[in-house]
């Protein structure tokens, strides 16, 4: 089996007395791409902080390759993140090969000048997200697509193991999501870059991940290795029990599954039978479907 | 004798070499020193404001300079009711621990946003220059006369320059410069994005606090030059200027500091020529002229809208 990078025990993090994730089981295999999903308010991006250690859980723990997360961060090489909505203050005259370069800050450490190899890194990163054109623009001319693929690339600075992917295709047009995508399936096959995607694009979702967790206070966490059929993604969406059309107060279906141990949310009889843009591939397809929590 | 005299002057070399007391040559030597001392205090203040202008700091400089008053305030409190402590260096004192303590206090309150930081600072402003002024009544009320000192605080007292001041001014601009060229990446990623940069392994705290420190010092020397109403001038004016000027970051900070400078010797200039004219503010006003010139410019070449 392969070893997990990320390893979340029996977390919980409450703020202000108000529960927002409770007890989250999670053990993400090193070289996977595991997609997050679920309702906005579920707690996808609090565990994103709370694996890099910008939260602190109120019980439970994180490990990243053994080591808590404020170590793991603060070795600079284990971890790049991009935010949902980072807030960039424009006010310092940076060009985007500066942007980029931020990410190496904690990787090259104080006091000492980036590594040349980072250097070309960064540049070929440039390349990569197809901003090389760019490398001399002040960050303030970009455009918001350009200024997201500065951010996915300084992420990608420090070469990292684990990348975590907060809405990465947000203000991105069609054929730069193309891009996006290539450039994940590059990278895992490259490096065997772990991946943790938060997206509300299912297309992009499925397109990438090979696996999915659906964050809703706790996990639904499914194991698809192969490729995620529409009804199976329903399902799995259907913690988002507003948008479907429940009434909150009500009992929710419960998944049919035999496998199921009952935590599984059934898809509601009345959704589609296939999503746009993914290609329908029958139940009986999938390898695995199976929750840890 | 004045700037311009001193450039006409021989006698300006003689700096290095023991300068007999009351001559002319002293008084050559006491203008090169306060220049040199306006010239350090320029430079640290244009490199900090490329910070303050990126983190929207300006309040918060304003906000460590008026809590000097409630440091003087204190002091003068002190030497009131107890005539021991009668110190002429007392007030100083209290002044850059108020400085410093409220800075630090207001990096605190401010980080992660637990206040925002113009809360934070409204905070700390009112708070201590109320405090300021119930001691500088006790003083008043006690001694029946102003604490000496009083107006020197808000307006600063430039031409009382010492070797101690110009030695502490050259310390700082040294203190800033080093810090922010050895720190640059660091300073660059928190600059951009504090939240982003400690989750690239960014000792953000250090960095911080640090910045806070530095402003909070460069802003306790500072007030000699300007005092407290005059002093976020020089932490905004300067990185504004560059940021009209250019979108590479080596020019804006070139153009700072050369705004920084043409500041204090434009204002020893206006001073000299017109002694009306108080030596601190003219140091302001060269900037801020200076700065309405670069907007007009920037308007001129549609470098900002």
């Amino acid at each position: 089996m392969v070893e997990p990078i990320l390893d979340i025990h029996d977390l919980s993090f409450a703020r202000r007395g108000r529960s927002i994730l409770n007890a989250v089981q999670l053990r993400v295999p090193a070289g996977s791409v595991l997609g997050i999903i679920g309702p906005n308010g579920g707690g996808k991006t609090t565990l994103l902080k709370l694996i890099l250690g910008i939260e602190h859980p109120t019980q439970g723990q994180i490990r990243i390759a053994g080591l808590n997360p404020r170590r793991a961060v603060l070795s600079g090489r284990l971890v790049g993140y991009l935010p949902q909505s980072p807030q960039l203050s424009l006010n310092l005259p940076i060009t985007t090969r500066d942007l980029v370069m931020t990410g190496l800050a904690g990787r090259t450490g104080l006091l000492r000048s980036h590594d040349p190899d980072d250097v070309l890194h960064v540049q070929a990163l440039l390349g990569q997200v197809g901003l090389a054109e760019l490398a001399g623009t002040t960050v303030a001319d970009l455009s918001g697509g350009e200024l997201q693929r500065a951010l996915i690339a300084r992420a990608l600075a420090p070469r990292p193991q684990l990348l975590l992917l907060d809405e990465p295709i947000v203000g991105i047009d069609r054929r730069g999501q193309q891009d996006f995508i290539q450039l994940i399936q590059n990278l895992r096959a490259r490096l065997g870059l772990t991946v943790l995607l938060v997206s509300h694009d299912l297309r992009v979702v499925a397109s990438v991940c090979d696996r999915v967790a659906c964050v809703a206070r706790t996990i639904h966490y499914h194991d698809v290795p192969q490729h995620i059929p529409p009804e199976l993604m329903y399902r799995m969406f259907a913690c988002d029990v507003a948008a479907f059309g429940f009434n909150s107060n009500s009992p929710l279906p419960r998944c049919e599954d035999p496998a199921c141990d009952g935590h599984h949310l059934a898809a509601p009889a009345h959704l589609p039978t296939s999503i746009p843009g993914i290609e329908s591939v029958s139940p009986s397809e999938t390898s695995d479907d199976k929750e840890t929590r | 004798m004045n700037l311009l005299d001193v450039f006409s002057s021989h006698e300006v070399f003689a700096l290095a070499t023991a300068i007999p007391a009351g001559s002319e040559s002293e008084s050559v030597g006491r203008t090169v020193i306060a220049l040199i001392a306006f010239s350090a205090v320029s430079v640290a203040c244009a490199m900090l404001s490329l910070v303050v202008v990126a983190r929207r700091w300006a309040f918060i400089g304003e906000g460590i300079g008026h809590s000097g008053f409630g440091g003087a305030g204190t002091a003068w409190m002190l030497m009131a009711l107890v005539p021991a402590w009668d110190r002429a260096w007392l007030p100083l004192l209290f002044v850059a621990l108020f400085s410093l303590g409220a800075g630090l206090g207001m990096g605190v309150l401010s980080r992660r946003g637990r206040i925002s930081g113009d809360v934070a600072v409204g905070i700390f402003l009112v708070g201590t220059v109320a405090w300021g002024f119930v001691g500088q009544q006790i003083y008043v009320q006690t001694r029946g006369t102003e604490p000496a000192g009083f107006l020197t605080l808000f307006f600063g007292r430039p031409e009382r320059i010492t070797d101690a001041y110009a030695l502490a001014a050259m310390s700082i601009a040294i203190a800033v410069t080093a810090s922010l060229l050895l720190l640059k990446k660091e300073i660059i990623a928190y600059c951009v994005d504090p939240e982003l940069a400690e989750t690239t392994g960014v000792r953000v705290g250090f960095v911080h606090y640090l910045l806070i420190t530095l402003l909070a010092v460069t802003t306790i020397v500072g007030l000699q030059v300007v005092g407290t109403l005059l002093i976020t001038a020089l932490l905004v004016l300067p990185g504004a200027t560059g940021n009209l000027l250019s979108r590479k970051l080596p020019v804006v900070t070139a153009v700072a500091i050369a705004s920084g400078l043409a500041g204090a010797l434009g204002g020893q200039l206006i001073h000299d020529a017109l002694p009306i004219v108080p030596l601190g503010p003219a140091f302001v006003l060269v900037m801020f002229v200076l700065f309405i010139l670069a907007f007009i410019i920037a308007k001129a070449r549609g470098l900002r809208g």
